[in-house]
């Protein structure tokens, strides 16, 4: 058997990137050290550059279990544009806190190189190793800053969760391999849509699913999964918070949307219903959360609880037939899902970098600590207000038309429960707003308090708030940028 | 006949000592009874002629992790019998609520699809109503070569081979994070948590 390595190129790049990382921090010494954070960079260019070279192949390799399609491609470059950003933004952090700094970034780049798997992965095995890449290095690096006990805290939470829930997700896929006899995904659904008939399926081969579902729900921190994520959150190294917060959530989603959409297409009546009442839970719960929280990481972890919960929500109204409305609404449900991401990872990070730029050399993380920001530094001000304004999907903000693809999906075809599910979301962007807009006041109307220093954010994230904050206003103003690309990007998991 | 009789016995002591891996006040006797749990595992996967996985089961399981176990269990010194004291009443009860509702799902699940006779691979009888004859074994026994290692390897080397580089990968990851989180000396920070009036801009 040939292995196709043009095909494996991003992978391939980003996992060299990684051990030349590891080498030159070797090599280097002293404050000479910081020089890996470009050397990572330069690596996730190439890797970028590697990917746009695939753009509208349609390759396969290791016998169908590594796939290359516009929907891998996609993802792709979302995560290595997701890696640049954690990049810029980690690098003075960790300079300046001389953590672990040659480590950290192998560990990162390792964490991305397992994203950028996920999404080429057609089997349940390479699926599952790939999340496991993603999640490993995360542990480590939620608990590097080792002289906080919170960190270690954190650490230990995320760690003994997401250990807890691979197993049971392991459970799953091992009753799944018993049923149907594979680990491939759409052999999965040939073996299921084969065996089972629709309406009394086998219990156990339900329980089975639901517990690979609850897997990735715990990955993506849907309630009731999702106690562990703002201690987690709160106690990471910030740039840390940022990925797990974007990046290794929209791992989670992808391979949620890849066993749904792909091997579960068939039992999609069992599992839909379950994931929109999770997805209702998980917005109300983050968002409630969110308005009681002082302290601004604390109040992003619960935000993004609450945008996990809406990303869920296409996933409520998933249909398992193949007419061709059936085929319609899962198309719709996962462009909704994607564009959100793309979104989501634009305007997080971007709010997740402010609150670098503004802790920086000062350690101010209270909601309190915004008061004034708008006066002592215009550009971290304004970048926040945007960013909160897309979070709350605001008109001129990426973050409206991301709301309005989740609408769209639940309404391609009217249902009771899709106006449900509409209704929670709407409810849901009201409750949000009102926390967002309190910490924008801060930002704008208050005074700041006296002796606030004035943040120095350094070049390099003020480079990525600004280029993010554009980029928010820009995808708003005109987001065919994006869904020109999305709405290409099929189901076509066939193959 | 044998083979019933094989079943039964390493099934008895696989229950058994399972009990005992709970049941014991000694966290060291806990762990041992574990090895024999495993074993006796292992001799259950003989009787379902998968000699291949017994050997891996003795390697792996029995051996290198029950050893991680016990050095675990004296690193942390671990070994008086007070920390495994159950929580009160209410906890115990709801520990044997919740496990008589797994038994009784597991045993509702498989009592009936999974003990018939069509269940039987390569049996005769055809599966009726809920029953399920064996499913995703076929490719394996067609294989059947020295206990499945052949085809084991070459699924290995050829299907899985990404997975199974990017596992070495995972090990690295693992071996560096035990470094970074095992090192006790931390360098002091030039830190943004340090409280305003420290740093010197």
């Amino acid at each position: 058997m040939a292995i196709d390595f043009g095909a494996l190129g991003p992978e391939i790049a980003l996992a060299v990137t990684a051990l030349v990382v590891l080498a030159a921090d070797l090599s280097l010494r002293g404050p000479a050290k910081q020089l890996v954070n470009p050397v990572a960079a330069a690596g996730t260019v190439v890797a970028i550059a590697l990917t746009l070279r695939l753009w509208g192949d349609e390759r396969s390799t290791f016998g169908g279990t590594f796939v290359i399609d516009s929907l891998a491609l996609t993802f792709k470059l979302l995560f290595l544009g997701t890696l640049l950003a954690v990049l810029g933004i980690s690098w003075r952090f960790f300079a300046e806190g001389r953590y672990f700094q040659g480590e950290y970034y192998f560990l990162i780049v390792t964490a991305f190189l397992g994203m950028v798997l996920m999404p080429s992965a057609r089997d349940l095995l390479t699926l599952f190793v790939a999340l496991e890449t993603v999640s490993i290095p995360a542990f480590v690096m939620v608990g590097l800053r080792k002289r906080d006990l919170y960190s270690s805290e954190a650490s230990l939470k995320f760690f003994l969760i997401g250990v807890l829930s691979v197993a049971i997700m392991l459970l799953g896929m091992s009753l799944v391999y018993g049923f149907t006899g594979t680990t491939s995904l759409t052999g999965i659904a040939e073996a299921i849509a084969a065996t089972q008939t629709p309406g009394s399926e086998t219990p156990l081969l339900l329980a089975a699913v639901l517990l690979i579902v609850v897997g990735f729900g715990f990955k993506v921190s849907a309630v009731p999964f999702h106690f562990w994520a703002p201690d987690t959150y709160a106690g990471a190294p910030m740039p840390v918070t940022a990925m797990l917060a974007v990046a290794s959530k929209a791992a989670g989603f992808v391979g949620l949307t890849l066993v749904a959409f792909a091997a579960f297409a068939p039992l999609a009546g069992a599992w839909a219903p379950v994931l929109g009442v999770v997805a209702l839970a998980t917005m109300t719960v983050g968002n409630l959360g969110a308005l009681q929280q002082r302290d601004v990481v604390r109040l992003l972890a619960y935000s993004s609880v609450a945008q996990a919960g809406y990303i869920l929500l296409p996933f409520g109204v998933a249909r398992g037939g193949t007419d061709a409305l059936s085929l319609a609404v899962n198309q719709t449900a996962f462009r909704a899902v994607l564009l959100y991401l793309v979104a989501y990872a634009v305007m997080n990070i971007g709010a997740f970098a402010v609150v670098i730029g503004v802790a920086r050399r000062s350690g101010l993380r209270a909601t309190a600590d915004y008061a004034g920001l708008g006066a002592r530094s215009p550009l971290l001000g304004g970048a926040m207000t945007v960013f909160l304004l897309s979070l709350g999907g605001a008109p001129l903000t990426v973050g409206l038309w991301a709301k309005f693809a989740i609408v769209e999906a639940l309404t391609v075809d009217v249902t009771a429960f899709g106006l449900v599910l509409a209704a929670g979301l709407v409810v849901n962007s009201v409750i949000a707003f009102f926390y967002y807009l309190r910490l924008i006041r801060g930002i704008w109307m208050e005074a700041p308090a006296e002796g606030a220093p004035v943040p120095q954010p350094g070049f390099n994230l003020s480079l990525v708030v600004v280029g993010l904050a554009a980029l928010t206003v820009v995808l708003g103003v005109l987001p065919a940028l994006v869904t020109d690309t999305t709405s290409v990007v099929t189901l076509a998991l066939g193959r | 006949m044998g083979e019933t009789i094989a079943f039964l016995v390493f099934a008895g002591i696989a229950l058994g000592a399972a009990v005992a891996v709970v049941a014991m006040r000694n966290l060291v006797h806990a762990a041992l009874m574990l090895v024999i749990h495993l074993l006796a595992v292992a001799g259950l996967y003989l009787g379902l002629e998968s000699q291949f996985l017994a050997v891996i089961q003795v390697l792996v399981y029995a051996g290198a992790i029950v050893v991680l176990f016990l050095f675990v269990i004296m690193l942390l010194g671990v070994d008086r019998d007070d920390l495994l004291v159950a929580q009160g009443r209410r906890a115990v009860a709801g520990a044997v609520a919740v496990g008589l509702v797994l038994a009784g799902a597991l045993t509702f699940a498989f009592v009936g699809p999974y003990t018939g006779e069509a269940s039987v691979c390569g049996s005769d009888v055809a599966p009726t109503g809920t029953e399920q004859s064996c499913a995703g074994i076929a490719p394996v026994l067609d294989a059947d070569d020295d206990a499945g290692v052949a085809f084991l390897g070459r699924r290995l080397f050829t299907r899985y081979t990404l997975a199974f580089e990017l596992s070495a990968v995972l090990l690295t990851v693992a071996t560096i994070g035990a470094v970074v989180l095992a090192r006790r000396r931390d360098l002091s920070p030039e830190d943004e948590d340090l409280p305003t009036g420290e740093v010197t801009a």
